[in-house]
């Protein structure tokens, strides 16, 4: 699943989660295939960003994601709290990775 | 730098964050009524079009983690209970603020709405009264960010520079540009504005926990969420550190590393390709 600005999604995508407009009204569910008259509508209506099924381009890779982890912890290295909060974090990070795949 | 009392006044003259000020009076009404029904809350909403909209809006957003679209207030009312919907009124009322959030900062949005889950999760753990009235503090604990870079937006550039440059906290730049925190600047704002200390307190010293403060226990828990979330990764706070905890805080919440763990899990999951507003 990945997050696509409405100006980037293109006809023949499949939306993922349900599609409100500013308005609140949901204008379309998880399956329903974009096309150009859609997204033109979806346009109109505000709607400014689309989560649509596939693998995310940019996901990062798990290695990239704990790498950034010890770098938001640098300085906390004999603070025991933090370092154990950190741990938490990456058995969380490991844990998404092998289930979250979608 | 900018004089404190001239900084503080053009703060405080903030009115063209969308239609807040009107918005609040109403906010204000709601928070000093507590007897209020369901029936008072349907029929305000129901006079609102647009408030009623922001608030289907936010039920949809993947906020109270809800996978199934909701398409009417009544609806919301069955599914939520009233307390969260009027919470709900609280958060879309406040919604203009979130959506000006990641024009200025990207990712401040999501950082944010995850703070105020984890807020409301940990304010649930310790079975405080108004778990929601917590999480609405936790949604707003960066408004100050936004002032700074509308109201402010050299020294937001500057603000910026430093942190790139440094890889520092945001807080840092923001004493040696502005002399203040963004902490404080959301408080003169919100003070301004009229809304409760409770509401107030642990935005304006969730950077700064003191245990002797009015409002200790809400101060910590939003100082405890917000720096969970910058651990975890969720959105962007305006910096890629992560602030020390402050033991006090810590002591005062009294969780386990299994409870983080634990909130941590359920957020992922409710998280999870949500939070598309």
């Amino acid at each position: 699943m990945k997050k696509v600005p409405i100006t980037e999604v293109e006809p023949g995508q499949v939306v993922a989660r349900p599609v409100a407009a500013s308005s609140g009204m949901v204008m379309m569910q998880p399956g329903a295939v974009l096309t150009a008259e859609i997204i033109g509508r979806l346009l109109n209506l505000g709607v400014d960003t689309i989560w649509l099924e596939g693998a995310a381009s940019d996901a990062k890779s798990i290695e990239v994601v704990l790498q950034e982890l010890e770098q938001r912890f640098v300085g906390h290295e004999h603070d025991e709290l933090m370092m154990e909060i950190k741990a938490v974090v990456a058995s969380c990070i490991r844990q998404e990775a092998t289930d979250g795949r979608d | 730098m900018i004089d404190k009392s001239v900084l503080r006044a053009k703060v405080e003259g903030t009115t063209n964050i969308s239609t807040l000020p009107d918005v609040v009076i109403k906010l204000r009404r709601m928070m000093d009524s507590p007897s209020m029904s369901a029936a008072v809350v349907g029929n305000e909403i129901g006079k609102d079009q647009v408030l009623a909209a922001k608030v289907l809006r936010l039920v949809n957003s993947g906020f109270y983690g809800i996978r199934t679209p909701i398409t009417t207030i009544t609806q919301a009312m069955v599914l939520l209970g009233f307390d969260v919907v009027k919470t709900l009124i609280l958060s879309a009322s406040v919604l203009d603020i979130l959506e000006l959030m990641n024009r200025y900062l990207s990712g401040l949005w999501e950082h944010s709405v995850a703070t105020a889950r984890v807020a409301n999760a940990l304010a649930d753990r310790l079975k405080l009264p108004n778990p929601e009235e917590i999480a609405v503090s936790g949604l707003l604990h960066d408004l100050g960010k936004v002032v700074i870079a509308q109201r402010f937006p050299n020294e937001h550039r500057e603000i910026r520079a430093i942190v790139d440059a440094r890889n520092c906290l945001q807080v840092e730049a923001e004493l040696e540009v502005l002399g203040v925190t963004h902490s404080k600047i959301g408080m003169w704002l919100l003070k301004r504005w009229g809304l409760p200390a409770k509401l107030v307190y642990p935005i304006a010293y969730h950077t700064q926990f003191l245990a002797g403060r009015e409002f200790a226990d809400r101060t910590a828990i939003i100082h405890l969420a917000d720096v969970m979330c910058r651990a975890r990764g969720y959105g962007y706070p305006g910096d890629n550190r992560v602030p020390a905890i402050n033991r006090e805080a810590w002591n005062l919440v009294q969780i386990t590393m299994t409870d983080v763990q634990d909130v941590y899990l359920q957020l992922d999951h409710e998280l999870a390709g949500t939070l598309a507003l």
